[in-house]
């Protein structure tokens, strides 16, 4: 590949991170820079130097995210709100794998013939680690979106993932808010003392189910409106 | 002399549906047109054309399809339809008139001394 395609495909990877421009809006804007520097070669100009001329001619992406956005903006409040969907469904599989992954060191502790107090240090390592995996599968996700995202790709990009993380920390205050609810209640006598966590497993397990209907939705919409459009 | 980018972008709607009544055409083709009528004085950054006529697109006025040039490279190409004839004749005679208005003004008054 030569060195101004290789640059053509970091302009367009630059663009796709974009909340606004859509597969068919990018391939039409491809196009437009490509029959540009065709034209553009008629001047004694290198092809980077066409290149550079005609993605300056076509508008800085800032602008063209803001100026599709106008079009598109149905597209932009999805796609945050897809990235919203997927923080809280990871928040629940995270809570999942940290229930799972404690439920199996106590009874791994058990068998080895460790002790009460050794079991409970145990349970809470496994779950800290749980925790902390999480996030940090949360800011490589965010990691690896800001790689892509140059001084030439939309500002509006990298927002996305912060996204994520704030649904993530709105799944977690609501899980716990649902905890805290419910044990209160059970307090009160109105279920009893052992069943409190119910209501909260009840809660994640549908929520997730309800949140990963949405995401498959919106996803599907996605494809489908850009194979139409193409 | 530049024109100003509000006058731009207010003047958008009605060259984009002018040039596509001279026939069916394409976005760097009707970027060129521009730029060739106003002998380069009309300056448009590339990008902002599309946003443009995928709203057009949206109110129904053109519409587009894919052909393939000569060279093997895919256009997308937008064509006019009634309802942007009608658009078109609408805003010729609100341009018309907003023109005329300035004209008057600025016609050379008599000297009066």
């Amino acid at each position: 590949m030569s060195d101004v395609e290789k640059q053509i495909e970091q302009w367009r990877g630059g663009l796709s991170g974009s909340d606004t421009l859509a597969g068919p809006d990018i391939r039409e804007l491809e196009s437009h820079l490509r029959e540009e520097m065709e034209h553009l070669k008629s001047l004694p100009l290198s092809d980077e130097e066409t290149f550079l001329i005609a993605r300056h001619r076509l508008g800085d992406p800032p602008t063209l995210d803001r100026e599709f956005a106008k079009v598109n903006g149905n597209r932009r409040f999805l796609r945050r709100l897809s990235w919203g969907i997927m923080g809280a469904l990871v928040y629940f599989a995270a809570l999942t794998f940290t229930n799972a992954a404690s439920a199996l060191s106590i009874r791994l502790a058990c068998l080895g013939g460790l002790g009460w107090p050794a079991i409970d240090t145990l349970r809470h390592a496994v779950r800290a680690i749980a925790f902390l995996g999480t996030i940090l599968f949360v800011v490589w996700m965010y990691a690896r979106r800001l790689r892509r995202h140059t001084d030439w790709s939309p500002q509006g990009s990298p927002a996305a993932p912060a996204f994520a993380a704030v649904a993530l920390a709105l799944g977690a205050v609501v899980s716990v808010g649902v905890r805290i609810l419910v044990s209160q209640t059970a307090w009160r006598g109105a279920i009893g003392p052992h069943d409190y966590r119910e209501p909260e497993l009840w809660f994640q397990v549908h929520a997730s189910i309800l949140l990963a209907g949405l995401f498959v939705a919106l996803c599907w919409r996605d494809r489908r409106k850009a194979q139409y459009q193409s | 002399m530049a024109v100003s980018k509000d006058l731009v972008a207010a003047s958008a709607t009605p060259l984009i549906l002018s040039i596509l009544a001279e026939g069916d055409s394409y976005g760097y083709a009707i970027i060129k047109r521009v730029r060739e009528l106003s002998g380069g004085q009309m300056q448009w950054t590339d990008g902002m054309l599309y946003p443009v006529l995928h709203r057009l697109e949206k109110q129904g006025h053109i519409e587009s399809y894919v052909n393939t040039a000569a060279t093997g490279r895919q256009r997308k190409y937008y064509r006019l339809r009634k309802s942007g004839t009608k658009a078109l004749a609408k805003q010729r005679n609100q341009w018309l008139l907003v023109h005329g208005t300035l004209q008057r003004l600025w016609e050379k008054k008599p000297c009066l001394t």
